[in-house]
């Protein structure tokens, strides 16, 4: 069954995204993303100087020929953050921006209001936006509205590794929105959260901690890789409805005499 | 004159561009991204960006991130 996904023009060959910081080491990081093999990677923007510390990170990931999903992180404003896409798109050459923009210092919650602001103005200048959101049906109307294609709404907190907080809304997003890439999006614990997600419909789940800080991240991302493509196979495969009641999936015709009554 | 960069108050002798700064910074060539007074700057246009005293630089490179 296929397990490759399409964003734009752009042929994604598995749908694990996987981000890259707080990883024990350069290694550990390399090693995570050549066993997982994700569809894509997403990085940051930060302040550089003749230290050339960004150098030596993207010396890394160059060589591993991952698509790159470049994300506004750590930004409090529309500003702040349409200013980091446009300096995204000059540096990696894509209009793929993850839009994250924190409302909330504590949960780290995105802020729905500057979202929307920044989603239409980022739109009308080029940009595919990822946007990150809670798991609000009307904000997605309203995302959907403005024109985005991709919807990311968190399944708990950032680096909570809860899994998902609110499934009976993100089951509603995937109902309400059928044609829509979705993606869960944070808070991501254990590879049968990110199976759960999967088997639900969603088109892809983005994490990160849960392999950065797991014990053996190597693993753990391979772990994933292939919990999100068992969720997929499953959900392609059409999952039973639950029942109440028992039913024998052992066939009663021609059982033995001393079975019968 | 003086010219921010990154924040820090920095100064250069005039007269100067984009590229002369990311030169004496030893970022050219650099996978880098440039913002003068918060206009991002297209990598072929460093050239054409005269600084004067003021004038504010963000350079950005590519980091972790999730």
């Amino acid at each position: 069954m296929s397990q490759s996904l399409n964003i734009g023009d752009r042929i994604l060959q598995s749908r694990l995204f996987l981000g890259t910081a707080g990883y024990p080491s350069p290694d550990a990081l390399k090693q995570s993303i050549e066993t997982a093999q994700p569809g894509l990677i997403t990085v940051s923007l930060r302040r550089e100087s003749k230290a050339g510390k960004g150098q030596d990170f993207w010396n890394i990931l160059k060589g591993l020929g991952v698509p790159v999903l470049p994300n506004t992180a750590g930004c409090h404003s529309p500003n702040e953050a349409i200013t980091t896409a446009e300096m995204a798109r000059a540096i990696f050459e894509t209009n793929w921006i993850k839009l994250e923009i924190i409302g909330d210092d504590y949960t780290l919650q995105p802020d729905p209001y500057s979202l929307l602001d920044a989603t239409e103005k980022l739109i009308s200048k080029g940009f595919e936006v990822f946007p990150y959101m809670t798991d609000d049906l009307v904000l997605a109307e309203k995302l959907t509205a403005l024109g985005c294609n991709i919807l990311m709404p968190w399944g708990a907190p950032i680096g909570s590794g809860r899994g998902l907080n609110n499934p009976y809304a993100l089951k509603l997003l995937r109902d309400r929105f059928p044609g829509k890439t979705l993606v869960v999006d944070a808070g991501i614990g254990a590879p049968s959260h990110a199976a759960a997600v999967m088997e639900m419909g969603y088109n892809a789940v983005l994490l990160n901690t849960a392999v950065a800080k797991s014990g053996d991240p190597a693993a753990m991302a391979g772990a994933f890789a292939k919990s999100i493509a068992a969720g997929r196979e499953a959900y392609l495969s059409g999952i039973i409805a639950p029942q109440e009641s028992a039913s024998a999936s052992t066939p009663l015709i021609d059982k033995p005499i001393w079975h019968q009554k | 004159m003086k010219v921010t960069i990154n924040g820090q108050p920095k100064i250069f002798d005039a007269p100067l561009n984009l590229y002369d700064v990311l030169a004496q910074e030893e970022l050219i060539g650099m996978m880098i991204a440039v913002a003068h007074n918060g206009n991002v700057i297209p990598k072929g246009d460093y050239t054409q960006i005269f600084i004067t005293d003021g004038d504010a630089i963000e350079i950005v490179a590519p980091m972790q991130g999730g």
